[in-house]
């Protein structure tokens, strides 16, 4: 499988109050073509802010990639104009979000809302675009595309109009997707109707997909391959299978702990002590050792690299990478 | 976990069985709430009458506005002359119409001016913000701080007092309230997610402001027009009665009012300076009732 897009050591820093907070901290992603992959980790982890960043819509000022490189195709996006920006967006990558009820433009009708895309990228006539949006519409599963149309957003539920954000954000036939918690404000059989569509389209347009969630359903649902992200950083990647059969990483084991099994008797879930620390406290060796039940002298003094263990994944933690060196 | 799409739209239908309604235009919303405000629909139909009757004003009259008739001078109002005549025995009635084809041709024309101007400057500065929203801020508090009566007069001194001149000036120092507006409205608006999403699809600059935004400011725009029509009525009016607008012998609302400042016409002939004052009131108060029962009317929080 070759690379689609591939992040090199992604910094994106904001500036506040002139101090740099390393929001995305050297991150490496790797999504092959025709590949779903599952970014997962707490809100604060830094899982939008990479998303914003291969789309270079980080808001300036106050954010900013630092360094690192965004590799689509082997172009780096980091050097791109807007203007050549502006042409990638929406044709090649596109962008669905979390809450569909806010992002459709209540005062233009879905038709309109489709036809800008294709007029935009494809260079359609008016006439030519309408068809396609019907089509569009069709493929995401309205049967009655050629009446929606004329409606507005308000009509539509929730559900609906995350189908009319993909029949959007699909109309180019992008190459990437991201989808930015695509399902969490759905109600749980919409959600999976939603997943569906998206694995389908996946399939049928050979479409990879970025997807960013912190629900671990979605992501046994959907994910080719998981990576983790605490603070910033990723922590551990690995195919999903791997992820969920054996998880490394303390803090993946943690979120593992936390979600309820239909096998075994639990009587209390697990919960990962602490919260996130906010990027101006980080501390200076392992990220996570604050709040990990492992953590020992060393990962409080010296920070721990992403290595690769078992050779197809990585994780960044002293009890695995010594492991590996011992062995 | 494998149902069919097409199956399950059908079934989000019939949980929202609105949907198979013909869908009601966002106008016909609008249409609806604005006739539930009565004053405004009131406000509304008399403007639709004064505007109807000055645009056809010479068909309306038999009189031409500087027809004098010095035989039937301060004439009260009578089956001949049906709001009385002026002290050159000019018909009040066929005045107020052509007046008020000058008044609202000032009004209109400086009102879209300073729409023009404001907006563009209101929605750079919000949209894009920072040293461009400071520049383009400090100029409005720069304008506001003019005192403007006394620039609008030194301006009308110098230049002639035209129709096109008191278009001009009154837009150039009537926008600053619109920018604000408009600037608060993107300001809020561009931090919203459709905005996001239309970035995400590709969309320019300058279709996400003038294509995306703004359609979804226009409803505070709308309001703020409607009162600043009332007020440059007023301003028109007032530059008018300082014998610095409009110039006789054409009818202006404003110089009328001005021609009755006569003791003893006033005295003799109430009806002379009544009638264009009483106008300009109803018309101004009927901008109002308008622009409060528009501001409902587009109000996007009341739409059921």
């Amino acid at each position: 499988m070759t690379a689609l897009l591939e992040l090199r050591n992604l910094k994106t820093h904001f500036k506040r109050d002139k101090i740099d907070i390393p929001a995305v901290d050297g991150v490496d992603l790797t999504i092959n073509k025709g590949e779903t992959v599952a970014l997962v980790g707490e809100s604060g982890s830094g899982k939008s802010i990479t998303s914003l960043s291969i789309m270079r819509l980080i808001p300036s000022p106050p954010g900013k990639i630092v360094d690192g490189a965004i590799l689509f195709n082997g172009n780096d996006l980091v050097n791109l104009t807007e203007d050549d920006m502006c042409k990638i967006r929406g044709n090649d990558i596109s962008m669905i979000f979390q809450e569909p009820m806010t992002s459709l433009n209540p005062v233009l009708t879905v038709g309109e809302q489709i036809i800008e895309v294709l007029m935009y990228h494809q260079k359609l006539s008016r006439a030519a675009s309408i068809n396609k949006a019907v089509e569009m519409l069709e493929m995401v599963g309205f049967s009655r595309a050629k009446a929606l149309i004329n409606e507005y957003p308000h009509r539509l539920s929730g559900g609906m109009r995350q189908r009319v954000m993909i029949a959007i954000a699909m109309s180019c036939n992008p190459k990437l997707l991201i989808a930015d918690e695509p399902t969490t404000a759905l109600d749980v059989t919409i959600q999976a109707q939603i997943l569906d569509l998206m694995k389908e389209l996946s399939v049928k347009y050979d479409t990879s997909i970025l997807i960013i969630t912190h629900d671990l359903g979605v992501v046994s649902e959907v994910a080719d391959k998981v990576v983790v992200m605490y603070c910033g950083q990723v922590v551990e990647e690995a195919l999903v299978d791997d992820l969920f059969d054996e998880p490394l990483h303390p803090y993946t084991i943690g979120l593992m702990g936390s979600i309820p099994s239909l096998e075994g008797e639990t009587d209390r879930l697990q919960s990962i002590e602490g919260t996130v620390p906010p990027p101006e406290h980080f501390p200076i060796g392992c990220r996570f050792a604050p709040r990990c039940p492992h953590a020992f002298d060393r990962c409080r003094a010296e920070a721990p690299k992403l290595v690769e263990v078992a050779g197809r994944r990585k994780v960044r933690c002293f009890l695995h990478s010594d492991k590996e060196a011992t062995v | 976990m494998s149902q069919t799409n097409p199956e399950i739209s059908q079934s989000e239908l019939e949980l929202n069985p609105n949907l198979k309604a013909k869908p009601e235009t966002l106008s016909k919303i609008f249409l609806r709430k604005f006739m539930k405000n009565k004053l405004a629909v009131v406000g509304a139909v008399f403007l639709i009458l004064v505007i109807v009757a000055s645009t056809l004003a010479s068909f309306i009259s038999p009189y031409s506005f500087d027809q004098v008739n010095l035989m039937h001078k301060l004439h009260p109002p009578s089956a001949d002359y049906w709001l009385g005549t002026d002290r050159y025995g000019r018909d009040i009635f066929t005045r107020l119409l052509y007046g008020g084809q000058i008044s609202l041709m000032v009004a209109f024309g400086s009102v879209i001016g300073a729409l023009i101007i404001g907006v563009s400057i209101g929605a750079l500065a919000g949209y894009f913000g920072g040293i461009i929203d400071a520049i383009l801020m400090r100029l409005v508090d720069i304008v506001i701080s003019i005192p403007s009566i006394f620039l609008l007069i030194t301006i009308v001194t110098i230049f002639k007092p035209s129709i096109s001149n008191l278009i001009i000036v009154f837009a150039l120092t009537s926008w600053t309230s619109t920018a604000r507006l408009v600037r608060g409205e993107f300001l809020s608006l561009r931090s919203r997610e459709f905005v996001l999403a239309s970035k995400t699809i590709g969309t320019k600059s300058h279709r996400i402001i003038f294509g995306h935004i703004l359609p979804n400011a226009m409803g505070p725009i709308i309001v703020a027009a409607t009162l600043l029509v009332g007020s440059v009525i007023l301003a028109e009016a007032g530059l008018s009665y300082l014998g610095l607008g409009i110039q006789p012998p054409f009818a202006s609302w404003g110089n009328m009012l001005q021609d009755a400042q006569n003791y003893t016409v006033m005295l003799t002939a109430p009806w002379y300076p009544i009638f264009p004052g009483l106008l300009i009131l109803l018309t101004v108060l009927s901008f109002n009732f308008v622009g409060d029962g528009l501001r409902d009317a587009l109000d996007p929080k009341s739409i059921e």
